[in-house]
């Protein structure tokens, strides 16, 4: 069961809809997929083809005392989905309490999910410092850092390594580039730099700045659906064929 | 019963058929064979129509001929195909144990080889020298054809020697004959004539055997890997001569060789502009690369570049014409073989070409039929390089500068210049290499004018080279050296001996002078035999680099304006002057080059009258010789279709593309206005614009958009708009490129290290009963196309001369 998580310190770089593509990229390749939305912003089931976000997910449930794998749901394109679902502001500050607390909680309860064996799950967290990313981090065979082709993110590599090795220590990652736009001439200069500030672990299919994606999220269809000849997710394909090509996320196919 | 008789006998009986009277004249003949006969009505009339009489029975007659002949030629032809199995189950692996034996160490001893080649030497004498009858010579034609139509379906270089063995061998033996049995010929003309056929024949035996010696073993050398360390990589110039190019067509060349991929502080670019142009010194500064003028244009480019020589440093030299686009990888490939090979001074790689050739333009044969090129670089170089005999072709090449400065620099004495420097290269025992990965690429020229004018210089020059700095003689030379560098020279005097054979039949037909003393059927039986194995042997080599027939294509073209200039040169190799081939141009309305064809017209009138002449003399007068009339007759044909592709080549087809698109599959991507990004690919890229293959929804004629394209993983965009958007393809025009963009426009497109590496696989394989057919249809369209503009001709002036008249009457 190798875990991708989606990792940034920036806020709306486009983790969740990178996660959702992504989702339907393996699926695509006849990868199982489940995508665990750890971000309390409950905006995965919306992403994946629901009308509206749901009150039912993994974190609901835990707070019920129920088993929190039962808030699996599964989209048309075959991607099976965790939403956190909707939390009461206390609940929630209780769950961070617990997580600050157990900090290898989500990887031992993933760990103990038997339906899971060949299944990619792709770990959706919310902006770093917040303790879902951190549990992500902690709990990621393979850590995809997102970042865009601007000054913001240059600024914050630093910061973003020191948190890799806190957390994830001897653990692989790679950085992509998403939301380029690359009609501009800044843009284009922030990637080669972070392409050669990063090396080997750049990852060399940067996911263009395309309309489409908002436009299938607004019209709730899928990427493949609606825009099939769209840059992005021809993007999303090449970065797929790559991350998959990396022994930490080979898995046993079905 | 004699052939006369015969022949009377069978017209006799088709008359009968036809119901045309016995002793009618050749109008009653006309007119019952295809006036008498009007449109059938009702399938009952068939049977009672002279002509749909006639044609049935001949129909009839050539179904049960081939019946009947393929009932028995099919039993014949499978005990021999068996026979050949049960003797070599496995050619292959036949092949691979005599490859081995020959290098066995038992037979490297030099007696046992003398030895060997003492008893080879004997049977061939026997072989070639012991008269046959015509039925033996028969029985040998089909002996040897049988084995060479086994032998070549062989793999493996061993077969192909075997095959140039067979055909050496038939073609000594008709020589032998044709020498000794042939030439009693009666009166002063006929010897005249006679022995002069036998010289051209001679010329293209030599040649033929030349070119046998230069491709018998090509060496197809790989590229050598440079070292890890790029501290060890030398210091490179590039040298772009230029003279009265515009600079549309050098500014691409210069872009490419900014973008080479070698270590910069390694790297110079040089412009060297004999015309001294503002605007190229502008761009150069632009452009950042060295602008190099000199004072005077002595000789040419060769003075050109000899002027730069002293004023630069670098190790090595390459060399582009103004309008070879370099490959990004050229240096990576090329400059390996120089840190292996310490005494290696030159490395050459394939001249190519995106734009259609007139050749290619004009018969519509672009990427179908390998060009006049292809041979040369796709094979007689690569077996040059066996014998270290590689030659400098003038542009895409690379040279050490030390050997370069040893022989003088860049030879100054002939107008082929390259040729002569890689000549004086080997005079002094260095070596040069060819690596036939198409490196650069630049377009041909555009014009038949302009493409003689060229291939005329090149004959001078190997005639000047010929005269001044004979191969044969001088030291330093081996022996394959020698023979390498005289089939490039001697090969360009084929002029007078391609008219001697475009000609000599109608001595015959004209004035019923022998020029060969033999029977008809004897002729036919040795050189059928010649003509057809060396056919089996080159199609066999040179398959893939030229089509059979298509040698006699490019040489009855040209023959005329080559035989002119080389003669003189033999003569005296200091006359005549240098002419640069302009490019870049475009014809904007088909047109017939009356000018350049008018030898040809004028050979084609001849031929057709002889042909006449010979159809009469089958048919209906002093028919006493039909045997001899036939073969004439055959030849004249053959020579009237040659005729026919030549006076094709010269109607020039229009062209009107301003820049040359090449096709390509390249991935591209299209951001529009309203921010969404589409994946696409090229269908063909130039320097203007692309082809796109994308569903247009949504995008019309006229939109502004960025196209993307990539050079590795690096992406480029550039500015476009759309020109045309119909059936899943889109058409966009740049807007207003910087130079930046146009250097990364170059380096993603013409400059890719493989853009042109599929171009040959692309080609039809040769298959010489199809050639055939194809020169039979390329000849009969010259002279559709002949016909289409002598009535076009005939009707301007015709109305030319109606127009002032008309005008007269309106004013009276």
């Amino acid at each position: 069961m190798p875990r991708l998580a989606l990792i940034s310190n920036l806020d709306g770089c486009g983790r969740t809809s990178l996660a959702v593509h992504l989702a339907s990229a393996f699926v695509e390749r006849g990868r199982r997929v489940l995508a665990l939305e750890c971000d309390p912003a409950n905006l995965l089931g919306l992403h994946l083809g629901l009308e509206q976000a749901p009150e039912r997910g993994w974190a609901s449930l835990l707070q019920e005392g129920r088993p929190w794998t039962g808030a699996a749901l599964q989209n048309s394109e075959g991607v099976v989905f965790l939403p956190f679902g909707s939390l009461a502001p206390a609940a929630l500050a209780g769950l961070e309490a617990t997580l600050a607390r157990e900090p290898c909680w989500l990887a031992d309860e993933l760990a103990a999910v038997p339906d899971l064996a060949d299944a990619l799950v792709l770990l959706d967290t919310p902006a770093l410092p917040s303790p879902f990313a951190r549990q992500a981090l902690g709990a990621a065979d393979f850590v995809l850092v997102v970042l865009e082709a601007d000054g913001r993110s240059l600024v914050q590599l630093p910061v973003l390594q020191a948190w890799l090795d806190a957390l994830a220590r001897g653990r692989p990652h790679a950085v992509l580039v998403n939301r380029l736009d690359s009609s501009l001439p800044l843009e284009r200069d922030f990637l080669a730099v972070l392409q050669q500030r990063l090396g080997e672990r750049f990852l060399p299919y940067p996911v263009h700045r395309d309309e489409a994606v908002r436009l299938a999220f607004a019209c709730c269809v899928s990427l493949c659906e609606g825009h099939p000849h769209s840059q992005a997710l021809r993007d999303l394909a090449g970065v797929a064929g790559w991350l998959e090509a990396q022994p930490a996320l080979a898995g046993a196919r079905p | 019963m004699n052939g006369a008789s015969l022949w009377a006998r069978g017209l006799a009986w088709v008359g009968r058929h036809l119901g045309v009277p016995a002793g009618a004249t050749a109008g009653v003949w006309l007119y019952h064979l295809f006036v008498l006969p009007r449109p059938v009505q009702g399938q009952a009339r068939v049977g009672s129509m002279p002509l749909a009489r006639g044609l049935t029975l001949l129909r009839r007659l050539a179904v049960a001929l081939a019946r009947g002949l393929g009932r028995r030629l099919t039993p014949l032809w499978h005990p021999l195909e068996r026979l050949g199995q049960a003797l070599v189950p496995d050619p292959v692996r036949l092949v691979a144990r005599l490859e081995g034996l020959a290098m066995a160490p038992w037979l490297q001893q030099p007696l046992l080889r003398a030895a060997i080649f003492a008893a080879a030497a004997l049977v061939l004498w026997l072989a070639v020298t012991t008269p046959f009858s015509w039925f033996e010579q028969l029985l040998f034609f089909l002996f040897t054809l049988s084995l060479a139509l086994y032998v070549r379906r062989m793999p493996g270089n061993l077969p192909a020697l075997f095959l140039i063995g067979l055909s050496i061998l038939v073609s000594l033996r008709y020589g032998w004959w044709r020498a000794t049995q042939t030439l009693g010929l009666e009166s002063n003309l006929e010897k005249f004539l006679g022995w002069g056929l036998l010289m051209a024949e001679i010329y293209t035996w030599g040649i033929l055997l030349l070119g046998y010696i230069q491709t018998a073993w090509p060496l197809k050398r790989k590229p050598v890997p440079l070292p890890a360390d790029v501290n060890l990589w030398p210091t490179v110039d590039i040298y772009i001569p230029t003279y009265n190019e515009p600079l549309s067509v050098v500014r691409p060349t210069v872009l490419a060789a900014k973008g080479l991929d070698w270590p910069v502080e390694k790297l110079r670019i040089y412009l060297l502009d004999d015309g001294r142009r503002e605007e190229f010194r502008k761009f150069a500064s632009e452009a950042g690369v060295e602008y190099m003028i000199r004072p005077d244009n002595a000789h040419a480019k060769a003075g050109n570049l000899n002027h730069a020589l002293p004023l630069t440093r670098g190790e090595f030299i390459a060399i582009f014409d103004c309008d070879h686009i370099p490959n990004r990888s050229f240096l990576q490939l090329t400059i390996g073989w120089f840190l292996q090979d310490s005494r290696c001074a030159m490395v050459q790689t394939p001249h190519h070409f995106f734009s259609a050739d007139p050749f290619e333009r004009n018969l519509g044969t672009f990427r179908r039929i390998p060009n006049e090129g292809a041979l040369f670089y796709g094979l007689v170089q690569d077996g040059n390089d066996f014998w270290n005999a590689t030659f400098f072709c003038g542009s895409c090449a690379i040279l050490r500068r030390g050997p370069l400065e040893e022989v003088g620099g860049i030879a100054v004495e002939t107008v082929t210049e390259d040729a002569h420097t890689a000549l004086k290269l080997h005079r002094r025992g260095y070596t040069t290499a060819y690596i036939n990965i198409t490196q650069a690429a630049g377009l041909a020229t555009e014009s038949l004018s302009g493409h003689v004018g060229q291939r005329i210089r090149w004959a001078r020059g190997m005639a000047q080279i010929f005269r001044i700095d004979n191969p044969f003689l001088g030291r330093g030379l081996t022996l394959f050296q020698r023979l390498c560098y005289s089939n490039a020279m001697l090969h360009f005097f084929y002029g007078i001996p391609r008219l001697v054979f475009l000609t000599a039949p109608l001595a015959f037909l004209f004035f019923e002078l022998h020029i060969i003393n033999a029977m008809a059927s004897m002729i036919a039986l040795y050189v059928l035999p010649h003509i057809v194995h060396s056919n089996i042997a080159n199609a066999r080599i040179q398959g893939p680099f030229r089509h059979t027939f298509w040698a006699e294509v490019y040489e009855s073209v040209l023959a005329w304006y080559i035989t002119l200039p080389t003669t003189i040169a033999f003569i005296n190799p200091r006359l005549g002057k240098f002419n640069v081939t302009a490019k870049g141009g475009l014809v904007e309305e088909s047109y017939f080059d009356w000018v350049i064809s008018r030898p040809y017209l004028i050979l084609v009138g001849l031929n057709l009258i002889g042909f006449g002449i010979g159809l009469g003399r089958l048919f209906f007068w002093n028919t006493h010789e039909q045997g001899t009339v036939l073969l004439n007759l055959l030849w004249t044909f053959y020579n009237l279709l040659m005729l026919g592709a030549a006076v094709s080549v010269a109607t020039e087809q229009r062209q009107v593309r301003v820049s040359h698109r090449v096709p390509a599959r390249l991935p591209a991507m299209l951001r529009l206005q309203d921010g969404r990004a589409l994946h696409c690919c090229t269908e063909d890229f130039s320097l203007h614009g692309l082809g796109l293959l994308l569903d247009c929804d949504g995008i019309r004629p006229g939109d502004v958009l960025k196209v993307s394209l990539w050079r590795g993983t690096m992406e480029q965009v550039f500015p476009a708009r759309v020109v045309v958007a119909r059936d899943g393809r889109i058409g966009v025009c740049f807007e207003a490129l910087t130079l930046e963009q146009e250097a990364a426009l170059v380096q993603c497109t013409f400059a890719r290290a493989d853009i042109w590496s599929s171009w040959r696989n692309e080609q039809d394989a040769d298959r010489p009963l199809l050639g055939m057919k194809e020169i039979f249809t390329l000849g009969l369209e010259g002279y559709w196309k002949l016909a289409k503009h002598v009535e076009e001709g005939c009707r301007e002036r015709w109305q030319r001369l109606a127009g002032p008249s008309a005008r007269d009457r309106a004013g009276a």
